[in-house]
């Protein structure tokens, strides 16, 4: 009897393991690789190695599986997965910029006069780009919207339906924890909002992780969906365009973002750290730091994408 | 649209692609009889996320097939663009060897200097 229960169980083991590889793959070689997992341990359980090198090399297939990495996908394919990529890092970077607005929210009363150009040229510049950057986002929506309409027609709900939910719950736990949030805050003084409450500042940091998982779930869908349907030619061109120029703008923000921090910390040192105007201050600051450092991720990650577009970019003309 | 060029003599004599296709060189096998005949031959232990990394590349690339099976073992055997490509890679690997073995034997055949060469204009 325990010996049937202990073969469940490492069928079971083995078997979960396999999800670690995308569902493609899964029909195509997951039985073989289940058998072979069974014959190689012999009824033993996998030690920990074992199981983190079948997750490498499930990774590994999910990557490729999306055109990630490796030559084997099509151009197209190639082309589709580079610009998800830029997709993903640019979601990454919409967290980061929020967290940029808040750090430097009322920058531009705390200094005056000239002093205040710099910082002025590269906050503009970096919200313009953003905008930008969101505006080739809704471009990309708007010209795969028939497509994605097609695909629901076709059956799609199914695939996707899951996701979905969980990004509208994501959205509405948001929705009302800013909401919360706005409504608290007017009963605060400055003071209490920035650093005088603790539960404020709590409550502040769940929002924000909140928010994060609010894009990183709708970003999920728009990976999902993207990846399952049929994408035409001139439709992938100008997706394709749209990341390039998205990867582009990214490290352009981020070097704005430290521009403005540099001058900052130059002209109003107090206004980085909370303390009173005219008092001497570190130029350092430990969130802004953070925010950088997410910024400079995302915009790595973003040319990645776009390099994987670019390089397809030849085939893609020619197949 | 034009096929990519498969480069064999890029292969290394311990990577997986190579070590697959020489062992169904030798006949097919399925996944756990491939990882004990190349630990056997070549003392390469494959795991099964490797083998079968491996084994999606190369059938991608038609160097070898799946054949029919009721089990869920699933033999494999090399094609014949597979037997051509491990039939490059196999002759490069003698060539080099060759070429090693070659200036082996030189380097034994030299008398080996005792001291350092003298450098012209330096004064002994």
């Amino acid at each position: 009897m325990s010996t049937e229960h202990e073969q469940t169980r490492n069928e079971v083991t083995n078997h979960s393991m396999l999800r670690w590889y995308p569902a493609r793959w899964r029909d195509r070689y997951g039985d073989e690789l289940a058998a072979m997992i069974e014959d190689d341990l012999e009824g033993e359980t996998p030690t920990l190695r074992y199981r983190l090198a079948i997750a490498l090399s499930g990774l590994n297939e999910r990557l490729r599986d999306a055109g990630l990495v490796g030559g084997s996908a099509s151009p197209s394919e190639r082309v589709r997965g580079g610009a998800l990529t830029v997709l993903c890092a640019f979601a990454l970077f919409v967290v980061s910029g929020i967290g940029f607005a808040k750090v430097s929210e009322h920058w531009d009363q705390s200094i005056h006069g000239g002093s205040r150009h710099l910082p002025a040229i590269s906050f503009n510049l970096l919200g313009s780009l953003a905008v930008a950057c969101g505006v080739a986002v809704v471009i990309a929506a708007v010209v795969l919207l028939p497509t994605f309409v097609q695909f629901l027609r076709t059956g799609g709900w199914q695939a996707i339906r899951r996701r979905v939910w969980w990004a509208v719950a994501a959205t509405a736990a948001t929705g009302a924890a800013i909401g919360g949030l706005a409504i608290w805050a007017r009963h605060l003084t400055n003071y209490q909002r920035n650093v005088g409450l603790g539960w404020y500042q709590v409550a502040f940091v769940i929002a924000a992780i909140l928010f994060a998982t609010t894009v990183a779930t709708w970003t999920a869908v728009a990976v999902t969906t993207t990846r399952r349907i049929n994408i035409g030619l001139g439709q992938l061109k100008i997706v394709g365009i749209l990341a390039i120029s998205v990867a582009a703008c990214m490290p352009i923000m981020t070097a704005a973002a430290a521009v403005w921090w540099g001058s900052m910390a130059t002209t109003a040192p107090w206004f980085l750290t909370g303390t009173p105007v005219g008092s001497s201050a570190s130029p350092w600051a430990t969130n802004l730091l953070g925010v950088l450092v997410v910024m400079a991720v995302a915009s790595g990650t973003g040319v990645v994408g776009s390099a994987r577009v670019l390089r397809s970019w030849r085939l893609l003309k020619s197949a | 649209m034009a096929r990519k060029t498969i480069n064999a003599s890029r292969q290394r004599p311990n990577d997986p692609p190579l070590l697959i296709l020489t062992s169904l060189a030798g006949g097919p096998k399925h996944g756990h009889a491939l990882s004990r005949d190349i630990e056997g031959f070549a003392g390469v232990v494959l795991g099964p996320g490797a083998l079968y990394g491996a084994i999606t590349r190369l059938e991608e690339r038609g160097l070898i097939e799946p054949l029919e099976s009721d089990d869920r073992r699933r033999p494999y055997r090399i094609s014949a663009t597979g037997s051509a490509y491990l039939s490059e890679a196999v002759g490069e690997m003698q060539r080099l060897a060759d070429e090693g073995a070659r200036r082996l034997a030189i380097a034994k055949r030299a008398p080996v200097p005792e001291r350092g060469p003298r450098i012209a204009g330096n004064p002994a």
